[in-house]
């Protein structure tokens, strides 16, 4: 059989893609995607170098996330980030989803270079909608929080700008 | 329903039509209902010049679709139905929509005439998520590159298709009008084949709605020549591709591909030219 890697060789090289069964369902069939028309913060995560972007939509009701949709000009990797990540925090309190944003930032630091850029461009978009949320708030009549992310393979070195 | 939403659901219908194609194993009938598909995508150019026409704006949001069917008559069927959907909503004493009235009945017709012969009736395999094609011995890195491949340019393509059609749809100028018209022609071709790679490696799926700000208001120029750095990383992919599968076929399939963006960097190059002399 040609280049057939083992799952224990597959698993120690951090740098080569792999589908799995997990993975390919969110490819298919991404969660949460699309825009929201009645969100009350919007965010967008930018990566300058490559002109990729995602958007994450966000509905607060009595600090339950009750609602988080995203869209993105991105790779699968972003979709598929965006499709768990939504996931995972719709339905919890504001409080856990910001938790989990911390967790899955420090999770994906084990993923591939190229997949670790990708995944923070959605928890990136998800800070900027919490932002465009608090903004509003405070009465400041904002459309959308943008960050770009200067340095996005490091997930670090971000510059905030409206 | 007023006429960006008929657009909307226009557009789903086209979306439906052209995946159903995708997912059917026939080659004769999978070819019929392509055709039927490229018959919706040229009512849907009408309808786009129809609302420019009366200023009325448009995008290309769309609800989620649920394509995943059994058997070839569950396609036939959810055409027929969808089609009906679509027709209740349209304003027969308009022109456009008497043409377009004309060509669904037309499909209905024959999609009714296959659901009488059990013989058109098989098994749907596009979504069995096998990730085998055909008999070729694939194995799992090239299985999982050729995956990410595909859903990504299908992607593409079918973002391309989009975004090509709005720009035709609003430049009054005819060498850019030809060019996005052959630019929307290689992305179908490419779709069609992307799309149909898919189903035979059951992870056939519809694209991700392709977000307004990227045709709204969009610096075309700027997309172009974005567009000509993608296409040649586009290239690179398709030749690296290429070469990590050893099958001939799907190589030379990739091949073709790699020397088709090649075209397509002139035609860009071209359009370039034009807006920058405009």
């Amino acid at each position: 059989m040609k280049n057939e890697l083992t799952k224990e060789q597959l698993e120690q090289d951090p740098e080569i893609e792999r589908v799995s069964a997990e993975v390919l369902e969110h490819m298919m069939n991404p969660r949460n995607y699309g825009k929201m028309e009645d969100s009350d913060g919007i965010g967008m995560g930018v990566d300058e170098k490559t002109g990729e972007f995602a958007m994450v939509y966000i509905k607060v009701d009595d600090n339950i996330l009750s609602n988080i949709t995203f869209g993105c000009n991105a790779c699968q990797d972003t979709v598929v980030s965006g499709s768990l990540f939504t996931e995972m925090v719709k339905g919890d309190t504001l409080e856990n989803a910001v938790s989990a944003l911390k967790l899955m930032g420090e999770k994906i630091l084990t993923a591939p270079k190229k997949q670790q850029a990708c995944s923070n461009m959605i928890l990136t978009a998800f800070r900027a909608a919490i932002i465009n949320r608090d903004n509003n708030i405070a009465g400041m009549n904002e459309e959308m929080f943008t960050i770009d992310m200067k340095e996005s393979c490091e997930g670090i070195n971000i510059n905030e700008s409206k | 329903m007023n006429l960006s939403s008929i657009y909307q659901s226009k557009h789903e219908l086209w979306v439906k039509i052209l995946f159903s194609s995708f997912a059917i194993n026939d080659e004769k009938i999978k070819n019929s209902i392509y055709e039927f598909a490229m018959i919706e995508f040229r009512h849907l150019k009408w309808l786009s010049n129809h609302l420019k026409e009366n200023r009325i704006s448009y995008n290309y949001e769309k609800y989620a679709i649920d394509i995943e069917k059994k058997t070839n008559f569950e396609y036939f069927e959810y055409i027929i139905n969808e089609i009906k959907l679509c027709v209740k909503n349209y304003n027969p004493e308009e022109a456009i929509f008497a043409r377009m009235i004309s060509d669904e009945f037309y499909f209905i017709s024959t999609l009714e005439r296959l659901l009488k012969n059990e013989k058109n009736n098989s098994e749907i395999i596009a979504f069995n998520k096998n990730r085998t094609y055909e008999d070729k011995d694939l194995d799992c890195i090239s299985r999982d590159a050729l995956t990410i491949f595909l859903f990504e340019e299908s992607y593409k393509e079918y973002e391309l298709i989009l975004l090509y059609s709005y720009f035709q749809n609003y430049t009054d100028d005819i060498l850019q009008y030809n060019i996005y018209q052959d630019m929307i022609d290689e992305s179908q071709f490419h779709l069609k084949s992307f799309g149909n790679m898919m189903a035979k490696m059951g992870i056939l799926a519809i694209p991700r709605t392709v977000i307004e700000q990227l045709y709204i208001n969009k610096d075309i120029k700027k997309f172009l020549i974005d567009g000509v750095d993608e296409e040649i990383k586009a290239k690179e992919e398709c030749a690296n591709l290429a070469n990590a599968i050893e099958d001939d076929e799907i190589s030379k399939f990739l091949t073709c591909v790699m020397y088709q963006e090649n075209y397509h960097i002139e035609l860009m190059q071209k359009a370039i030219n034009r807006l920058e002399n405009s």
